[in-house]
């Protein structure tokens, strides 16, 4: 839909007043683009041996090569495919999860609030990322297994920023009304509710996209995330420390994209806050 | 650097200014020794310097020993550590590779197919009770158990019975002449004695023995903390009191510790060095480790049945290439036997590797596979010091110039050793590590019966030699066979034989004796190190 001229010059507004989020969108969107296009912007094949090991940045290899011989740039850019994979994808499956559950919890309340809660409370318990460690550790290396770890340690965030809005929303004349005219819970919940909370449930989303994208590095830095020959920046990161006096690069350049990435999602969901968040606008 | 314990004593002389009364001092106790007949090992004992006994050497190795249990062992890691604690009949020199006695002090072929070994006498074991003919014979036969599943065992099935004559002689008699024996027992790599009777359950993890340590404290990989064995029979060493060995798989943590002084002693990759080479608190060593790095191929893989698609592949990797780019150049190219195990192996520049990727694209065609395969390797993970994965991954690099697409599964060490023992794999690689005699590794992997030959290896020339080898007394008669075989494998390509590493081990200045890579890997060199602090 084309924004109406009132509308585009509020969100020009919003922008020059948000520079952080438009700069955190942007690096969002780059990454995403460069992610979709990694075969087309990757100057080598990731896992192609082209050079000389541990060769410096050049012409050629404008950040040099690995410790195979593998073109830094290349490895970097399906790294990101890899990073917005993982962290889409499981954020993906934890919004299922995790909003699913914190309907339920708000929405009934109770025994099936308090039972839902304190098994998420359970899992808070448990730093996220030992968790998702341990359940990693269990399911083995792959990629698969390091999206289902991710979505299980991201679910309570998401179903608590879920339950609390809900809470307060089945109390309302609009579910109340919804009620009268004959519509079931599901209605009631998918249809009249959600949409009414959906702003700080996206705002969350966004910010654990950044933190899943942490929680794969780190996962792959210890051994335990995807496999080559898929590459990965914690996976590039873990293997380049050891090459830390002799090629630097190797672990600063994906040091830099995993902070980049992170920081980008985390700014784009500020912003995303800012704007969807009324009581913050003009803040 | 190299520093032998002269030079160390001379530098150490210099540093500390040793007075006169320290020098008279050291004179009178080494009169002393030699007027008691109390004297270092003689094989292993470091020349005679100002050697201080005492301390804690905090020493990093790169894998858990996974299990004591000394009579069924998988893996390199168990056999470094079990050596500090168990010992067998005989051992290998570190600095010489000689056979020479160990817990017995002499053995004797009564006739070609009956061993007889004399004991040693007041040698006791880590809880006090004297070591018998009992206790060897109750070992052996355990070690050679099919119940106990030693890997190892079938190098000793020459050994029909094994009896106790008397309190200081087991008599071995055989179901056929195995001139080899002596030395199959000092590989220590299948076994060390323990008291007889003992809970195999148990010495797994709580291991007695005779060796010059005895374990403290094992937290799975983690550390391992050995102490001093004070009824040691071989006298004036250890010269060290306690070694706390931790488990460090990552380099980089073992390089930060070493760094830091945290960590006294330990192996480091070649790129590892380089990048210690400016630590003014540390020293290095290097040299050729006799554990040699191989692509297995399986039968159950049809492809590799084809001598035509083995050779292929051999013809189309350069190991030039591979040696560099996982090892940093640091390693050497190697034939069936490693060249330096005596005068086994062939002369790296002489083996007959050369890279023809025409040649091996006419082999393929002519194999029926013009258009190469998919195949799966599998390996340990990328990072892990055995540097299998940069080998394979480079390996691959060069097979897709045949059309040969390899996919890598990555394993953790136990998943891997368990395939690999397990022989359950399309292609796998791994190393293999010295052994008592070339034929301990030549008859598993060439012989058709050889307990390591997944691909079901058999040519009757080699199968003849092998087996001719076995019961030949002669040393250079066995030499000759020995370069048949290898000759022979290197033509017909059963397993695709890659590199030796040139291993770099970094220690602080303060760790003295130990000057030398011990060409079979194991530390046996640290019961004559000492600490200078």
């Amino acid at each position: 839909m084309k924004p109406t001229p009132s509308r585009a010059a509020g969100l020009g507004r919003l922008a020059r007043r948000n520079l952080v989020g438009v700069c955190g969108i942007a690096v969002v969107v780059a990454l995403i683009t460069i992610a979709v296009f990694a075969q087309r912007l990757s100057p080598f094949d990731p896992n192609a041996q082209v050079g000389r090991r541990l060769s410096p940045p050049d012409s050629q290899h404008v950040l040099g090569l690995d410790q195979l011989g593998r073109d830094v740039l290349s490895r970097l850019i399906f790294g990101a495919r890899v990073a917005l994979l993982v962290s889409m994808v499981s954020i993906g499956l934890s919004l299922l999860a995790g909003v699913g559950l914190g309907l339920a919890a708000g929405y009934y309340g109770g025994v099936a609030d308090n039972l839902i809660m304190r098994v998420m409370d359970l899992m808070f318990t448990l730093p996220s990322f030992v968790l998702a460690v341990a359940l990693a550790g269990l399911l083995g290396p792959s990629l698969t297994n390091v999206i289902i770890a991710i979505a299980l340690v991201t679910t309570p965030t998401i179903a608590r920023i879920t339950r609390a809005p809900v809470l307060a929303a089945r109390e309302t004349e609009y579910v109340a009304s919804a009620r009268a005219a004959g519509a079931g819970d599901a209605r009631i919940m998918l249809r009249h509710v959600l949409p009414n909370i959906v702003a700080p449930i996206i705002v969350q989303a966004t910010v654990s996209v950044a933190d899943a994208i942490l929680i794969e590095a780190g996962l792959s830095f210890l051994g335990l995330g995807v496999q080559s020959p898929l590459t990965s920046w914690g996976n590039m990161l873990g293997t380049g420390r050891n090459f830390m006096e002799l090629a630097n690069g190797l672990s600063i350049f994906p040091g830099a994209a995993i902070m980049l990435a992170v920081l980008g999602f985390n700014f784009a969901g500020d912003g995303l806050r800012d704007v969807l968040d009324p009581r913050l606008r003009g803040v | 650097m190299r520093e032998n314990g002269h030079e160390a004593g001379k530098r150490q002389g210099r540093r500390r200014g040793l007075t006169r009364r320290q020098l008279l001092k050291a004179a009178g106790a080494a009169g002393l020794m030699n007027l008691t007949g109390m004297r270092a090992a003689s094989a292993l004992a470091a020349p005679a310097v100002l050697i201080k006994r005492g301390g804690t050497l905090n020493w990093a190795e790169v894998n858990d020993p996974i299990s004591f249990d000394p009579h069924n062992r998988v893996n390199a890691s168990a056999t470094v550590m079990q050596r500090m604690v168990y010992q067998c009949f005989t051992r290998q020199n570190p600095r010489t590779m000689a056979v020479e006695p160990a817990l017995a002090t002499k053995w004797e072929y009564t006739k070609p197919t009956e061993l007889v070994w004399t004991l040693r006498q007041g040698v006791t074991f880590h809880n006090g009770r004297p070591f018998t003919a009992e206790d060897a014979k109750w070992n052996v036969d355990r070690a050679l158990d099919p119940r106990t599943g030693s890997p190892f065992a079938v190098w000793y099935e020459a050994v029909e019975k094994t009896e106790v004559v008397n309190r200081n002689v087991v008599k071995m008699t055989l179901k056929r002449p195995d001139p080899l024996l002596p030395g199959k027992f000092g590989a220590m790599r299948v076994l060390g004695f323990a008291p007889g009777g003992s809970d195999p359950r148990s010495l797994a993890s709580n291991p007695i023995g005779t060796g010059p340590y005895r374990l403290v404290e094992w937290a799975p990989n983690d550390h391992v903390t050995f102490t001093r064995n004070e009824r040691y029979w071989e006298r004036g060493v250890p010269y060290i009191d306690t070694l706390n060995v931790k488990f460090i798989t990552q380099e980089d943590p073992r390089i930060a510790g070493l760094r830091a002084g945290a960590i006294d002693f330990s192996i480091v990759s070649a790129d590892g060095a380089r990048r210690l080479a400016g630590s003014p608190n540390l020293k290095f060593i290097k040299g050729v480790h006799g554990v040699f790095t191989v692509i297995k191929f399986h039968q159950r893989f049809p492809p590799f049945r084809d001598r035509r698609v083995r050779q292929a592949m051999n013809l189309s990797i350069d190991r030039k290439e591979i040696i560099e780019k996982a090892l940093g150049g640091s390693g050497v190219i190697i034939g069936p036997i490693v060249y330096g195990w005596e005068d086994y192996g062939i002369a790296p520049e002489q083996l007959p590797y050369k890279v023809d990727v025409d040649q091996a694209k006419k082999l393929m065609a002519e194999a029926g596979y013009p258009g190469g395969f998919e195949v799966t390797v599998v390996s340990l993970p990328e990072g892990h010091p055995a540097a299998f994965y940069p080998t394979v991954a480079t390996a691959a690099e060069h097979w897709k110039r045949i059309g040969i697409t390899v996919r890598i599964q990555q394993l953790e060490l136990g998943a891997w050793l368990q395939r690999n023992n397990t022989l359950d794999y399309d292609m796998l690689v791994g190393n293999r590590g010295f052994r008592g005699d070339p034929i301990d590794v030549l008859q598993p992997h060439y012989h058709p019966k050889g307990s390591d030959n997944p691909l079901g290896y058999s040519n009757s020339q080699v199968q003849r030699w092998i087996e001719q080898a076995a019961v030949e007394p002669d040393r250079l008669k066995r030499r000759d066979l020995y370069l048949k075989i290898q000759l022979k494998v290197l033509e017909d390509v059963p397993w695709l034989l890659l590199w030796a590493p040139i291993e770099n081990y970094a220690m602080q200045r303060s760790v003295m004796g130990y000057d030398q890579v011990p060409f079979d890997s194991f530390k046996d060199l640290i019961w004559t190190t000492w600490l200078d602090r």
